[in-house]
């Protein structure tokens, strides 16, 4: 069995970053939905998915990601997704969602260093 | 009936209204720290303060340098805890009070620093020297305020702890100061200390330990497992444990150097209560984990045998094909329902007024009931928008405007012409369509976004034609995920090579296309070929 890894980071005032590892999928979409909600409570700022170490994700991880980047919207805080290439940039490119979220290949650019 | 199983919940939480009134009760402290400190930099005299006990000959009034550092700390502590209720820029306020706190400890080590090495050049009057304690509170309260504030719970664990320490040592400094010419507390009474260095420390240290109540220490000692209950019971005894070590070595003397003594023994109570502390928080996370998974299959069992009887009875409403006499053309479909679940696949193949041959397939997220039934609306609602003669792309277009806020909903929308072979096909954040022709496959990838925007979205078509032994393969995300294989394709161009080779009919395509899908997966699989004979 993949399992799911998800570590939350504060990268700066402004970012929190919700770093995940692993496949999500229906069994493991729960951790990331807390794992944001977490991210949501804990700052005013914007959260960042950092879905560079995923592997895979499927259309329960889509839906968590856009049902997130509504609720942040709503807040008129920022909402962004980190991925780089592989099968989650992929699913990303197909649904469109990387049309309305913002989508980055780094954490990096979102705080500037590196 | 089913045994309900409670779900405590992921992370235990305090009492949001005991939170409140400690949150309250800490900004209190906050305040009353600073606008002490306040007063005791600008000098100015309150009665019931200004006639206190002479205490101990080393405790004289305040060097100027402590109260100035103090003030900077308090005022650091207040903004810092402060983010959620500042107007405005509240990162820079949050910001500036973290910098500020942060430059009290460095100041702290400066004192700390130049009580052991006795540099006393360094302030040129001796008098201005702050104590030595003032460094330790400085240093301990200025790093326990950003670890308070973060969102880490290590780190806010870390810097309740530290509060605590500040906490303790005031404690000590008291001691001596009641004894008048202690044993007690020698070592932070050197060489200078006031009475009111230890208000403000004992008050900033308050205000620090409950900027965050409900997350840390007391976010773990609320939890209602066993490991929460633990603490309750042996937190206090750890850290009173100090407290009793304290007064047996004041009433039986064992050694002249008690104070390095309680210094030592306050540090391992707090050192003892931050290992009880992740102790507890491991075990109960695991307790509330078991209950949590136990809740969640409970509620699924639940769940399948409330809509196990309505989905069973509604399983052929899910895909209809229906294209009646289209001379020259093939249709095959499979479906396979996902494992142990309903998930929200649904499809319809249709012969439409005009003679053209509609094709039509949704894919809701989510499993059950409610995403089955929403599945065929968009799909039906798509439909009738065919039915009427709109074009698969304003098909897409309208029924965008029908999905619910909390529905995420691919669907791929296709028009045949029968005389022709011309397609139009529009896809909605769909996995791509193949277009199998003489040996040769192509993917069609997505012409616009999922449904689930509502902005009116401006959805494009592809547009080609179907010679006579071209097919046409649709299929749901539940057969070919995008996922990398080995051989370095993701799923949808490895099923694409596999249809290059059949050139059967469309039912053989259809069973190639489900033998290719993982049978043991929770999500459904359907399939359309259409195919154009030969």
């Amino acid at each position: 069995m993949r399992g799911l890894k998800i570590h939350n980071r504060e990268l700066s005032d402004e970012w929190v970053s919700v770093e995940v590892e692993g496949e999500v999928d229906l069994a493991t979409v729960k951790d990331l939905e807390q794992a944001i909600e977490s991210a949501h409570d804990d700052q005013t700022g914007g959260v960042v998915v950092d879905l560079t170490g995923s592997s895979f994700m499927d259309s329960t991880g889509l839906k968590a990601l856009v049902m997130a980047h509504r609720r942040f919207s709503a807040e008129g805080r920022p909402f962004a997704i980190a991925v780089s290439g592989g099968p989650v940039s992929r699913l990303l490119d197909l649904s469109g969602v990387n049309t309305t979220i913002q989508t980055v290949a780094s954490i990096d650019e979102l705080t500037g260093s590196g | 009936m089913a045994e309900v199983v409670a779900a405590p919940g992921r992370h235990t939480a305090v009492d949001p209204r005991v939170e409140a009134k400690l949150t309250a009760a800490g900004r209190l402290m906050r305040w009353i720290a600073f606008g002490y400190a306040v007063v005791v930099l600008l000098g100015i005299s309150i009665p019931p303060l200004r006639d206190v006990p002479p205490g101990p000959s080393v405790i004289r009034d305040i060097p100027a340098a402590s109260a100035i550092s103090l003030a900077v700390l308090t005022l650091g502590a207040l903004l810092a805890g402060e983010v959620t209720h500042t107007i405005g820029s509240n990162v820079f306020w949050r910001r500036t009070g973290v910098a500020l706190a942060a430059g009290a400890a460095a100041f702290g080590v400066l004192i700390i620093f130049v009580f052991f090495s006795n540099r006393t050049d360094i302030w040129g009057d001796r008098l201005e020297i702050p104590a030595f304690s003032v460094g330790v509170v400085l240093l301990v309260l200025g790093v326990a305020v950003p670890l308070s504030v973060s969102v880490i719970e290590g780190r806010v664990i870390a810097g309740q702890v530290g509060a605590l320490l500040v906490f303790s040592l005031a404690a000590v400094i008291y001691l001596g100061y009641a004894y008048g010419d202690p044993s007690v507390g020698r070592l932070f009474l050197a060489p200078e200390i006031s009475f009111q260095s230890s208000l403000i420390a004992v008050l900033a240290a308050v205000g620090v330990l409950l900027t965050r109540p409900a997350r840390g220490l007391l976010s773990t000692a609320s939890s209602p497992g066993s490991g929460g209950r633990l603490l309750r019971w042996f937190g206090p005894v750890v850290l009173f444990m100090p407290a009793l070590l304290l007064l047996i070595t004041e009433i039986v003397p064992l050694t002249d150097r008690v104070d390095v003594l309680a210094f030592v023994s306050v540090g391992l109570g707090l050192f003892l209560l931050i290992l009880l502390s992740f102790f507890v928080r491991a075990l109960d996370s695991t307790a509330i984990e078991a209950a949590t998974l136990a809740a969640q299959a409970e509620r699924a069992r639940t769940g399948l045998e409330q809509e196990a009887p309505v989905v069973s009875g509604m399983a052929d409403l899910f895909h209809i094909a229906d294209v009646g006499d289209i001379g020259g053309w093939e249709v095959a479909t499979r479906f396979r329902p996902g494992r142990g679940t309903v998930a929200g696949d649904s499809s319809a193949v249709f012969a439409l007024p005009d003679g053209a041959l509609g094709a039509v397939m949704v894919d809701l997220t989510g499993h059950g009931a409610d995403p089955a039934i929403w599945a065929i609306r968009v799909r039906d609602l798509l439909l009738q928008t065919l039915i009427v003669g709109r074009s698969p792309m304003q098909a897409m277009g309208l029924v965008e405007w029908s999905v619910p806020d909390d529905v995420l909903a691919s669907a791929i929308v296709v028009r045949i012409d029968p005389e022709s072979g011309l397609v139009r096909l529009c896809s909605a954040g769909h996995p791509p369509a193949i277009v199998v022709k003489e040996q040769e496959a192509a993917l069609k990838e997505p012409t616009g976004p999922l449904l689930y925007l509502r902005h009116s979205m401006l959805y494009e078509e592809h547009e080609f034609a179907l010679a006579a032994g071209n097919s046409l393969v649709l299929f749901s995300d539940g057969v070919a995920d995008v996922q990398i294989t080995r051989n370095e394709l993701t799923e949808p161009e490895s099923l694409a090579a596999l249809l290059a080779a059949e050139s059967g009919p469309a039912t053989r395509a259809a069973d190639l296309v489900l033998g290719f899908a993982d049978p043991d997966k929770t999500d459904d699989q359907t399939v359309m070929v259409i195919r154009r004979s030969p």
